[in-house]
């Protein structure tokens, strides 16, 4: 078990007899923080605050909707539901895994907090569920499309049985009084697919010809509207060939495909709509020395505001009395927390780590830093460039030269022999109908996508496997990124006669007391030693578990812990803390953070402290080496002890104590020198430099401005994930090239040849249909190849 | 072969149902979620707790 949550849930898991969730399971949730959400749950429970979430009111209950974020299967869902509907006030309970709604009818009065709190203890976020305007659109496009699909579907079944006994009879021989009846069936299913069906088709291609653009729809348009049009005139005087199986098949085959698109989209937008500002809903407010919850919309400036440890602070504000830290990671990327003091101001968005103060309030909602660089953001995104737009411009000659052959190949002919040439016209028409060419790169983004989701991550720019795969420069964030927001401890260098082991175990004992993100350094299971403290040192350490509130070891913010033993004093922490009790101190030297710990006038130890990379980070960033990518890192951080965890990672180049706009700045001017940019980042900060680069990837406990911005958004933490993605693009591309190769030597062969008149109509369709199926089925291929490192 | 005229117009009218039935089950929101409803037979199912509450027995 890893932790006490775990714990927790796996009891609560096995008494009640829900043991069949570990058979199930096919992702492990992260562990959640109880205690901090309790209090925000609790807001929730404020009358009119859950008024304002009532959906429905039946007779004994009201329904409410939750956004549950993290639910990655099946199994998932079944759990939430059977550990809510546990609660006594809960009637009924049901998980959709489709838009990550939990809906419960909850009895009128009943806590809300209560169902909270019940899913975040089997470690899933959630708050409640607004509906976004374009989410309800796109679900409802779903559901038009896939009733298009089915029509279409359907339709193809049954004019393909009628399509084949007219092939049949074209060599048998068949009494044309049923030939006709073939075609007077098809008939009236075909116009029923082709204006139910395809009527997107054709919206689409009149709505840019309006403007003077040329689409695949056009062509798709032209060739079904012809074929149809083609094949009533055949029906009508008994004459010619019919096309209805060419017709609904082809609109068939392209909805299926737009549907996969479609699906795909709308999976993005749910993660789109997961994301959330990790900014309170509530904060507490202090009139005349009692605290009141309010929501954060109704705070003005100057109101007095309490801030907890370990909350997110909700607005900007100034600090009135004592002095905390806050991490600020997300707007610098400095890993190491900021001491503030009276009069400082501390930013919406960053996490009070220390102490509980008040704040004067100096932005409110909408107006705060965090505001500022959300809106930042947007503008950047609009610049940025759509290689989309040459696709187009690509589509719209091949399009133009389709139309111009089947003219011109059908005023040919009616100058040799006029009764051939609208059907040889519309063979070339046919033939080249551009599924194949309309196909190849959308089956293979969706194939790559799907790909990708079995590995954690979502694309959410249709265009980011094309880009991905001609990068040039791959460019890094630090904190958060490649370091995992954690510290370790990499050094130990003693200066007592106490073992490196003792004295690192003594540390550990008393970080305990500190709250400070370093403290994460000292851990007995993070690695630097196992083993057992020597006789002597395990009575100094149980005197540190012995204390009691009284006399336990003291945080001094923004300095260290000290304990007092016995009358003698022990501290730990920064140089200058030690030095008010030792003097002078001198660090060895400073590649990095050095934690002194000290006892009475004696330095004791020196521990070297670094922010601790992921797993896989060395070997991504030589996988990117390897394959003659420029690797660059960019951090907020400017301490020393960045340049040494960048040092160690031997990347091309670096720069430190960056803003997010000196980052930007840097980017674009790689941009305009020609290059392409991957950029790998996880936090605000991130956020415009994300949207502005070729590709930006966003990596696991990214924040939501990160993964909103960023064009490929990974929910797992493995680092070897981006290597996998970028193999991935380049096969993708491969796919794409090989789908373009073979669409274009079969139009270059097919067309002439339907020009001479040598291609029957309704061969002309039928290789229309397999050369789309071949791209198809080509694509599919990307979906089992090998992703690993063969190098190795 | 004339059976061929009784034969057509009977198969087109089991299409117009099978489409009615389609259009049925994407309208009533079968299709709403296609990840859930494939695991959904392994769960040996307890929803009579579910009913219970439905007409207000309480818990088990």
């Amino acid at each position: 078990m890893c932790c006490p949550g775990c714990l927790a849930v796996a009891e609560m898991i096995a008494t009640h007899g829900m043991e069949a969730f570990y058979d199930r399971r096919t992702h492990y949730a992260p562990p959640p923080d109880l205690e901090l959400l309790d209090s925000k749950f609790a807001g929730y429970d404020d009358p009119t605050i859950r008024e304002s979430l009532i959906n429905e009111v039946f007779e004994d209950s009201e329904r409410i909707k939750l956004l549950i974020t993290g639910m990655t299967c099946a199994a998932c869902s079944w759990l939430i539901e059977k550990q809510v509907l546990q609660l006594s006030d809960v009637r009924a309970a049901l998980v959709k895994l489709g838009d990550a709604s939990l809906t419960v009818d909850i009895c009128p009065n009943a806590p809300l907090s209560n169902v909270m709190r019940a899913v975040a203890s089997l470690g899933y976020e959630v708050q409640p569920f607004t509906t976004s305007e374009r989410n309800t659109i796109l679900f409802e496009e779903n559901k038009r499309l896939l009733t298009q699909l089915s029509v279409a579907g359907l339709g193809m079944m049954q004019v393909g049985m009628f399509a084949i006994a007219l092939h049949a009879g074209d060599i048998q021989g068949m009494d044309s009084n049923y030939v006709q009846l073939m075609r007077w069936v098809s008939l009236p299913i075909a116009m029923f697919v082709v204006s139910f069906s395809a009527r997107d088709f054709f919206i689409s291609a009149w709505r840019h010809l309006r403007v003077g653009a040329l689409v695949m729809d056009l062509p798709i348009t032209v060739a079904i509207a012809t074929a149809t049009l083609a094949s009533i005139y055949a029906t009508f005087t008994s004459s010619g060939t019919v096309y209805f199986d060419s017709v609904v098949m082809v609109t068939f085959f392209l909805l299926i495909a737009r549907y996969f698109e479609q699906r795909n989209r709308f999976k993005n937008s749910q993660l789109l709509q997961q994301t959330h500002d990790n900014l309170p809903l509530l904060a507490s407010r202090i009139i005349l020395d009692e605290i009141h919850l309010v929501p954060t919309q109704q705070i003005v400036a100057n109101d007095r505001l309490r801030i907890f440890h370990g909350d997110i602070i909700p607005v900007d504000g100034e600090l009135l009395s004592g002095e905390t830290e806050v991490d600020e990671s997300i707007f610098t990327g400095e890993s190491l927390p900021r001491t503030v003091r009276v009069g400082e101001l501390l930013f919406a968005g960053t996490c009070n780590l220390s102490k509980s103060v008040d704040i004067r309030v100096t932005n409110t909602v909408g107006l705060t830093r965090f505001d500022a660089l959300q809106s930042a953001v947007a503008s950047a995104e609009t610049k940025k460039p759509r290689i989309a737009k040459m696709a187009d411009a690509i589509a719209s000659y091949f399009v133009a030269i389709v139309l111009l052959l089947s003219l011109t190949s059908g005023l040919i002919w009616w100058w040799i022999d006029a009764s051939n040439s609208f059907w040889i016209a519309l063979s070339v028409l046919v033939v080249s109908c551009p599924c194949a060419l309309g196909l190849a790169t959308p089956t293979v983004l969706t194939s790559a996508a799907s790909r990708l989701q079995y590995m954690g991550g979502l694309i959410r720019s249709e265009n980011a496997m094309e880009e991905l795969s001609r990068i040039d420069y791959a460019i890094f964030d630090k904190t958060g990124t490649l370091t995992d927001g954690d510290f370790e401890c990499v050094e130990i260098r003693p200066t007592s006669n106490f073992s490196a082991n003792d004295c690192y175990l003594y540390a550990c004992a008393l970080q305990k007391y500190s709250r400070h993100p370093i403290s994460s350094a000292f851990r007995h299971d993070s690695g630097t030693s196992n083993n057992q403290p020597t006789n002597e040192m395990v009575d100094f350490i149980d005197n540190i578990t012995r204390s009691d509130d009284t006399n336990c070891p003291v945080y001094v913010t923004g300095m260290g812990l000290s304990f007092k033993d016995n009358e003698v004093e022990y501290r730990l922490g920064q140089s200058r803390f030690i030095e008010e009790c030792v003097g002078d101190v001198t660090l060895p030297d400073s590649s990095m953070h050095w934690i002194v710990l000290s006892r009475g006038k004696n330095i004791l130890c020196f521990f070297g402290v670094r922010d601790r990379l992921r797993p896989n980070a060395r070997q991504m960033i030589s996988y990117f080496k390897n394959n003659n990518i420029k690797t660059m890192i960019l951090t907020g951080d400017s301490s020393q002890q960045a340049r040494s965890v960048v040092q160690s990672l031997n990347v091309h180049s670096a720069e430190f104590g960056l803003s997010p706009e000196d980052k930007l700045g840097i980017v674009m001017d790689l941009q305009q020198r020609g290059h392409q940019v991957l950029l790998v980042g996880d936090g605000v900060n991130d956020g415009p430099v994300l949207s502005h680069s070729t590709v930006g990837v966003a990596v696991a406990d990214a924040t939501d401005i990160a993964r909103v911005k960023a064009d490929i958004v990974f929910t797992n933490s493995d680092l070897l994930c981006i290597e996998k993605t970028h193999r991935l693009a380049i096969k993708a591309r491969g796919k794409i090239l090989q789908n373009f190769g073979w669409a274009i030597s079969y139009n270059f062969f097919a067309i002439p040849m339907a020009a001479l008149g040598y291609v029957q109509p309704w061969a002309a369709a039928l290789g229309m249909s397999l050369s789309s199926l071949v791209v198809v089925l080509n694509s599919l291929r990307l979906n089992h190849v090998n992703l690993e490192n063969r190098d190795i | 072969m004339e059976v061929l005229y009784f034969l057509i117009p009977i198969a087109l009218i089991f299409c117009v149902v099978t489409l009615k039935l389609i259009f049925w089950a994407i309208q009533s929101g079968q299709y709403d979620d296609l990840d859930r409803h494939a695991n959904i037979i392994f769960e040996e199912d307890q929803s009579t707790k579910n009913d219970s509450h439905r007409d207000g027995s309480g818990n088990e």
